[in-house]
């Protein structure tokens, strides 16, 4: 679906190119005067090249959104490697790359080191959204709603068989076998980790080992990466673990409805995501820090939802960078947003799209 | 070992002055590279020691950049476990391919075999990792199931919960990824000690009416001792040190358990793969501090090789007077 999406970019963009040649500008120049670019560089579009890496939750995103800035933009290159939010936002203070992902908003440390290395303000704004899913294997069972608190039983150990009461009670007149029940988390830092633990943290009081990006897990197996945990799923008949969508598809696998406290079931999917960020996302920053948190008691949609932001500083020393960081990430929220769903994410809403865009609008 | 002949002659030309000032050279960097490398993580390690809430050498829970309550007492306990189970497993089969090559095989034959072995060392980690975890560890279930079934009177393969029939991350599946690691780094030193054995015992002892075994024995073995133990050591130094793939296939969990067959076990190498991408400042310094401790004992572990070589060194050296 994502590959058809990408041929028919390139089949627009081919036709821009014979456009070009006829008007000796580059790819499809109809849109006018540029801001401050040189006449041959496209409106919305700079030359050069960005590092830019971080939050293990946005490459699958960002390698589409690379391939499409290059190809609209010529002489313009964006690498963007998942090497973790915590390393982007070290290797960002440092000013190894020019842009981070993160799945959380910089603690004051980190905002500190941010601002030095950028001499003034580094900005935070979501660029994405996306839901964790719940997946699961379990043989001959139906399609299953699980609660927030039965999911705290679950991966904390207290629910061992998949016939226990409080699965039954979730999925009524369900036929459930008694496979054993054998969770995977995540065993290295992840803001996967971070989102299910502040989810179950805020649905319900049976959770007990907090909410970060690593917890002190008292019962189930860890594995590392989201191909770890799934793998691990995929192994064990009665195993259930959480990440991000895109892997139960990948691998063929169940995922749950999932309800927070008594609400009611919802299944993942695009619009239920967008759903709940556009109820449930407040923006806790001022001015173009636009980070905040999912508030889980009026979020109404998936309750697993979440968004994924990208840390940029507010001025560049180089010109250059602040050109094409400002053309790459109002892409990444322009024409970016569509087609996400097809690699499991969501589109932001647009009460948080307008906020993002005003931020790297302000970045010079 | 003695004298060195470039300090002691006499006479000397130019070309003996850039060798020997070179070769000074390289014996100084080695030794600046280790004083720096300890610097680093003392130092380094610092902020994590001093504002540590738990107990650094007792606490069993990681948690740097929250609470601040973290401790490496599970994960030096896996450390040193996994390592020498996997040297149980190890040393055995490596010294048995190395008596083969060395002493029974045809020399052709030999050469090939010893040069398959070596090419098990050539295997990236994370290849052994991702083999481990996908293949390895499905297949290990009926042999875990066995284990508890059979053995499950020992506390090492006793199976408490009943999880020992299922896919796990465990220290026995990582012991036995980690020993296959170890073999060719083992059987390969082994196999030079034994080459040294001198052939005329050994046709000696057949002369006298020892069997084949009973030669090997007395002959090669007995001989080797201390090389043999270093290259035990020596593997268990890579042991300790194995990082990804062990990250891959161990439970990371934070409980000092001694029943290898179920989910759980975590290393000091492996959590700092784990943990590292996602750490904070404190989280950071905390898996250096991790780091030196393993330093510390990957140090004292070799230390301790060096001591049983030696004192049976002088042990035979008497015996021969």
């Amino acid at each position: 679906m994502s590959r058809n999406w990408t041929a028919a970019r390139s089949m627009t963009c081919v036709a821009a190119l014979s456009a070009a040649i006829v008007t000796l500008t580059a790819c499809g120049s109809d849109n006018g005067a540029s801001n401050n670019s040189s006449q041959s560089v496209k409106a919305g579009c700079a030359t050069g090249s960005l590092s830019g890496g971080g939050s293990t939750f946005q490459p699958n995103i960002e390698q589409q959104w690379t391939a499409d800035f290059a190809q609209r933009c010529s002489g313009a290159q964006v690498n963007y490697s998942g090497i973790g939010s915590g390393a982007g936002i070290q290797q960002f203070g440092t000013g190894t790359i020019d842009f981070a992902g993160s799945d959380v908003p910089m603690l004051p440390d980190e905002k500190q080191a941010a601002d030095n290395r950028c001499g003034g303000t580094a900005i935070t704004f979501p660029v994405t959204a996306g839901g964790i899913a719940v997946i699961y294997h379990l043989d001959g069972a139906p399609k299953l709603r699980l609660s927030a608190a039965t999911l705290a039983g679950i991966f904390q150990g207290s629910i061992k068989h998949w016939d226990d009461a409080a699965v039954k009670a979730d999925n009524p007149g369900a036929r459930l076998p008694s496979t054993a029940v054998v969770s995977y988390h995540r065993a290295d830092g992840s803001g996967t980790t971070a989102v299910f633990s502040a989810f179950e943290k805020a649905a319900t009081t049976a959770w007990t080992l907090g909410s970060d990006k690593e917890l002190n897990w008292t019962s189930g197996q860890g594995a590392m990466g989201s191909d770890g945990v799934v793998q691990g799923v995929k192994s064990t008949n009665g195993g259930i673990t959480y990440a991000e969508v895109s892997y139960a598809d990948a691998n063929n696998l169940p995922t749950a409805s999932v309800a927070a406290g008594k609400g009611d079931f919802v299944t993942l999917s695009s619009d239920t995501v967008s759903q709940a960020i556009d109820s449930g996302f407040t923006v806790t920053g001022s001015g173009n820090d636009v980070s905040g948190q999912v508030d889980f008691a009026k979020l109404q949609g998936y309750p697993l939802s979440t968004v994924s932001y990208a840390i940029a500083c507010s001025h560049y020393a180089k010109g250059d960078t602040a050109a094409l960081i400002k053309a790459f990430l109002g892409y990444v929220l322009g024409d970016g947003q569509s087609g996400v769903d097809a690699l499991g994410y969501a589109p932001l809403p647009s009460s948080v799209l307008g906020r993002s865009k005003a931020a790297i609008q302000s970045v010079g | 070992m003695t004298t060195s002949p470039g300090w002691s002659s006499g006479r000397r030309r130019r070309g003996d002055t850039v060798f020997r000032w070179s070769t000074t050279a390289g014996g100084l960097v080695v030794l600046l590279l280790l004083a720096a490398i300890t610097a680093f993580l003392v130092v380094r390690a610092i902020p994590a020691l001093t504002q540590d809430r738990g107990s650094f050498f007792t606490t069993r829970q990681w948690d740097p950049d929250g609470s601040q309550v973290f401790g490496i007492a599970a994960l030096a306990f896996g450390t040193v476990l996994s390592s020498i189970l996997a040297l149980l497993l190890a040393v055995p089969v490596a010294i048995g391919a190395a008596v083969f090559v060395t002493q029974y095989a045809p020399r052709r034959i030999g050469i090939a075999l010893g040069w398959l072995v070596d090419l098990l060392a050539a295997v990236p980690s994370v290849v052994y990792g991702l083999w481990g975890y996908f293949f390895l560890l499905p297949h290990l279930v009926p042999v875990q199931g066995f284990l508890a079934g059979a053995f499950g009177w020992i506390p090492l393969f006793a199976d408490p919960n009943g999880q020992a029939n299922t896919f796990s991350k465990s220290i026995f599946g990582a012991s036995i990824v980690l020993a296959i690691m170890v073999v060719p780094v083992v059987s390969a030193v082994s196999r030079e000690v034994m080459a040294q054995a001198d052939p005329a015992q050994r046709e000696g002892a057949l002369a006298l009416g020892a069997t084949h075994w009973e030669a090997i024995r007395v002959a090669v073995l007995f001989p080797s001792r201390p090389g043999l133990v270093s290259a035990a050591m020596l593997g268990l130094g890579r042991a300790l040190g194995e990082t990804i793939a062990v990250a891959i296939v161990i439970g990371s969990s934070f409980a000092i358990d001694w029943h290898v067959l179920v989910p759980g076990g975590n290393t000091i190498a492996a959590n700092i793969a784990n943990r590292f991408g996602e750490a904070g400042s404190l989280g950071r310094s905390a898996l250096i501090a991790s780091g030196l401790v393993l330093f510390i004992i990957t140090l004292v572990v070799n230390l301790g090789a060096r001591v049983v070589i030696a004192r049976s060194g002088v042990r035979e050296k008497s015996a021969a007077l």
